[in-house]
């Protein structure tokens, strides 16, 4: 389990995080999103232990982090740029791997083998990004860490790797309830990994949602009226958008199905849709509604 | 066993021999070349052995030797510690589930054994290869102190270098800033000294320069290693600088921030410290160049405030690393504002220093010279302190005019009329005050004159004055140029030695102070025992000659009008200094005036000196085919010249 209890951190000329709060429960899937500069990396080092925070708190397994050997054996991180010793191959990282981390399991290095088609006596240097990327796949998740912090991981891997990355991910979370968490750009790409989403902007978490919830809970609607439209029937919903076409009412609103469906059959509509919406015109709405544009944000 | 050591980790272990075991090997090769190999290839030169078998070990190859010391520790900690300077691998590293401590020792000795191993592992090779030479060449004693201070000096500057790593998140500049931790206590002091004086009227600032300041560079004394052993206070102090390097050290680490890898300055805090630090060396660094090269105060104060500039932005620039920088000036106007309002204080002397003077009655002893030297350097022979009331007035009542008139003295002037002036108080309370000015000669010759035509100056001056018996001598050689007569007879000496002791009793303050060439020659004493003393021949020892000439000595003496075909005297109007005429110059000058006469040539032998700046030139041409080209001084022309060119 992450905890994250209003952390702040000043670089010297701004403050890349400013009191951002937010547990990861243990066994779920944790997608931080936020654009190029929103303060991600910098909140994901300070929960793998390297930065220090000027302010608040971080708990992993209910211990502090930060100089911690025996929670940070257990946490592993990821990052957007991968380092590797100089001149080392995989078979040379995974016995470095193996004598730092007690939990390393030789047989879950054999097993991944399948998954990546690398030679583990090739020097890791020279392999493509991609490649690369898959390396430190394997490694970490041959060291079965209890939490995975992972920055833009799915960053220069193709389809199918990006698939059985997932893949093996969902496997670890279900079967011995590893904790994951994990920053991106790009909604769609998490979209389907994530249980709970959090959006990171200048520093701060705008917005945190579970991702059920936030399906369920905002429809799209389009209604259209005989005359003109009544004036209670805006007034009792919570509208996060509307858009006029004619004769054509078009609102994104928030609220329970039935309740919804309930109220505006009430004014006797001449039409009436009640359409599914995509995560991203959830976040799209959702965040104007707090005042933001989404371009600038996050996709 | 390993494993009970917490900090040991094989996995970094084994990466940080990787990253930095080659620098061992080059170190042992290093060494290897420096030492077995080249004591073996000199094994068959029997000079060379004799040589350094009385030698050191550090004087083999030493060279080699000192270059290595000086470079492979720094080096090696820049190498080790690069993990914490690149971002992407200082991320890395401190998200292993490693404590920070266990970091630090772990790449700490894993450095220091790449210094200790090949350093041993010579000692050992030299060792054994000892029974193989027919001579002890080194003795074991000897190796095992080469070993600890090669190892201890090593460390020194190895530890040196980690230290500074910790303030520092760039490579290149930890290299940098080791050599200039290296430097900077002696740097400083000079830097500060040097500046003083141009603030505090009477300064005596090569006192406070003189006193072993190579001691305070390593890299100085390091090489003094072949001739000047350490002593056990030096070696401990190394020592105690390397344990305080060590724990400093691993406390900044702790306290450092990761993200400041690729900072100039890895502390926020002390960057404005590095800023303001730099800014003012740079600007005591200008203002020294160009108060030195004009001696203008003018300058001075241009070069500090060009050089504070030129410093503040630099320093911004590795800051920021940017070349755009100058938007900020802000911080300059603060610096400048605390400089001026210091510079003012100290100008306004608000210590009264400039103004200290003892009283008469606390004085014990009192110097008085033309440098620093003897005040602190009591050399067999020369006791420069005077005693008598009467010569401690006479130095306090010329110092206490200086302070009054502070003469001024710029480059432009003559400047063979200036003299260094150093005044030293031994106070009777064992306190000493030192003043060092520069003085023009003219104005303050009464004051001069009183204090060095004594006899207590003349006896400090002259060590020939303090002997009184001249049993024990065994000759007295007079010479000069192409000229020696050697006296050997006890009467001669005698006479001779008392003829020369009340020359210089009598010896005016002019004739004392003239360093412009009145010379015949030399005269040397020699005692049963070797022991030698020199003084000089001066053309005004008038009584001398005529000793000389009384004992028909003269003509061996010295060239005399006798050994003079003619002389030819030419005026000087382009004022070209001596040592720029030419033989063939002076023939072809047709307007010379060719003297004959044996008196009048005898007065221009007396007369004439290497004076650079003479209107007259004097060549006197030697039955013996050679020539001698000299000057007269301009107040001391003899007057049957000006009569002729007149």
């Amino acid at each position: 389990m992450i905890q994250v209890e209003n952390v702040s951190k000043r670089f010297s000329d701004m403050e890349a995080v400013k009191g951002v709060t937010f547990t990861v429960p243990k066994g779920s899937i944790y997608g931080l999103l936020g654009s190029n500069g929103a303060g991600k990396t910098t909140l994901l080092k300070m929960i793998a232990g390297i930065y220090r925070q000027d302010s608040g708190t971080i708990f992993i397994d209910g211990e502090p982090i930060f100089e911690n050997v025996k929670r940070k054996e257990r946490t592993l991180f990821l990052p957007d740029a991968l380092y590797f010793f100089p001149h080392t191959t995989v078979q040379q990282m995974a016995d470095f791997y193996k004598s730092i981390y007690p939990t390393w399991s030789d047989e879950r290095f054999h097993k991944l083998k399948e998954l990546f088609p690398i030679d583990v006596n090739k020097k890791i240097q020279r392999m493509s990004k991609g490649m690369q990327r898959q390396v430190a796949f394997w490694l970490t998740l041959s060291a079965l860490p209890d939490v995975l912090i992972l920055d833009e991981p799915l960053d220069g891997l193709d389809a199918v790797m990006r698939q059985k990355v997932k893949n093996l991910l969902f496997q670890d979370v279900a079967e011995r309830e590893m904790t994951v968490l994990i920053s991106s750009h790009n909604l769609r790409e998490v979209e389907d990994l994530c249980d709970r989403i959090g959006i990171l902007h200048q520093g701060t978490l705008i917005l945190e949602k579970e991702l059920d919830d936030l399906k369920t809970d905002i429809h799209k609607i389009q209604v259209a009226f005989k005359g003109p439209i009544p004036d209670l029937f805006l007034q009792n919903m919570d509208i996060l958008y509307k858009e006029q076409r004619g004769s054509v009412l078009l609102c994104i609103v928030r609220g329970k199905e039935e309740k919804i469906t309930k109220h505006i059959q009430a004014h006797n509509p001449i039409l009436f849709d009640l359409l599914p919406l995509t995560l991203e015109e959830i976040f799209i709405y959702e965040m104007g509604d707090k005042g933001y544009a989404i371009e600038n944000i996050i996709l | 066993m390993l494993s009970k050591i917490s900090f040991f980790n094989r996995g970094i272990f084994i990466q940080s021999i990787r990253n930095v075991g080659w620098i061992a090997i080059i170190y042992f090769l290093g060494l290897l070349f420096a030492l077995p190999i080249h004591i073996l290839m000199m094994y068959i030169d029997e000079n060379w052995f004799s040589y350094y078998h009385s030698k050191h070990l550090f004087a083999v190859s030493s060279g080699i030797q000192f270059l290595l010391m000086f470079i492979i520790p720094i080096l090696l900690a820049v190498f080790l510690f690069r993990y914490m300077q690149v971002k992407l691998s200082a991320d890395y590293i401190h998200s292993l589930p490693l404590k920070r401590e266990s970091l630090f020792h772990q790449h700490v000795f894993v450095g220091a054994s790449i210094i200790i191993v090949p350093v041993v592992a010579i000692a050992i090779i030299i060792a054994l290869l000892q029974p193989a030479f027919s001579i002890d060449l080194f003795s074991m004693k000897q190796i095992i102190e080469w070993t600890l201070w090669t190892i201890i000096i090593d460390l020194f500057f190895y530890f040196g270098t980690v230290f500074v790593g910790m303030f520092t998140g760039m490579s290149v500049l930890q290299g940098i800033f080791a050599y200039i931790l290296f430097l900077f206590p002696a740097g400083m002091i000079v830097l500060f000294t040097l500046n003083l004086k141009y603030f505090l009227y009477g300064f005596a600032y090569d006192y406070y320069l003189s006193q072993k300041l190579e001691n305070l560079v390593p890299f100085i004394r390091v090489t003094q290693l072949i001739s000047r052993p350490f002593q056990p206070l030096e070696i401990s102090i190394y020592i105690v600088l390397i344990v305080v390097f060590y724990g400093v050290s691993i406390w900044l680490y702790k306290k450092r921030h990761i993200e400041t890898a690729t900072d100039a300055i890895a502390f926020r805090s002390l960057q404005p410290v590095f800023k303001y630090g730099f800014t003012f060396c740079v600007m005591l660094v200008g203002g020294l160049y160009f108060g030195e090269m004009q001696g203008d105060i003018r300058w001075t104060i241009f070069g500090y405030i060009f050089a504070s500039l030129i410093g503040y932005f630099i320093a911004e620039m590795i800051l920021e690393k940017t070349w755009r920088v100058f938007a900020r000036w802000k911080g300059y106007v603060g610096y400048s504002l605390v400089i001026i309002a210091i510079g003012l204080l100290l100008k306004a002397d608000i210590t009264g220093y400039e103004k200290r003077i003892p009283s008469l009655a606390d004085i014990e002893r009192a110097y008085f010279g033309d440098s620093i030297y003897y005040f602190e350097n009591n050399e067999e022979g020369i006791s420069p302190f005077f005693y008598q009331k009467e010569n401690i007035e006479n130095i306090y009542l010329f110092h206490q005019q200086l302070i009054k008139d502070r003469p001024k003295v710029s480059f432009q002037n003559d400047d063979r009329d200036l003299r260094n002036v150093v005044i030293g108080y031994d106070l009777k309370n064992g306190k000493r005050i030192v003043r060092s000015y520069t003085v023009p000669v003219e104005p303050y010759k009464n004051f001069y004159a009183a204090i060095v035509e004594s006899k207590e100056y003349k006896q400090n001056y002259y060590p020939l004055l303090r002997v009184h018996r001249f049993d024990d001598i065994l000759q007295v050689s007079i010479s000069s140029s192409g000229k020696m007569i050697q006296l050997r007879d006890r009467k001669q000496i005698d006479s001779f030695l008392t003829t020369v002791q009340q020359e210089l009793e009598n010896e005016t303050f002019e004739s004392l102070i003239d360093a412009r060439g009145y010379q015949w020659g030399d005269i040397e004493v020699l005692w049963a025992d070797n022991k030698r003393m020199n003084i000089p021949w001066k053309k005004s020892y008038d009584r001398l000659d005529e000793w000389l000439k009384e004992n028909h000595l003269l003509d061996k003496a010295r060239m005399t009008a006798n050994d003079v075909r003619y002389t030819l005297v030419i005026e000087n109007k382009e004022k070209k200094p001596v040592y720029e005429w030419q033989k063939e110059m002076i023939v072809q000058e047709g307007s010379g005036w060719k003297i004959t006469d044996k008196e009048q040539i005898e007065q221009c032998l007396r007369a004439s000196s290497w004076e650079e700046n003479a209107d007259y030139i004097v060549a006197f041409f030697y039955e013996n085919g050679s020539i001698d080209i000299q000057a007269f001084r301009n107040d001391q022309i003899p007057p049957f010249i000006l009569e002729h060119f007149r």
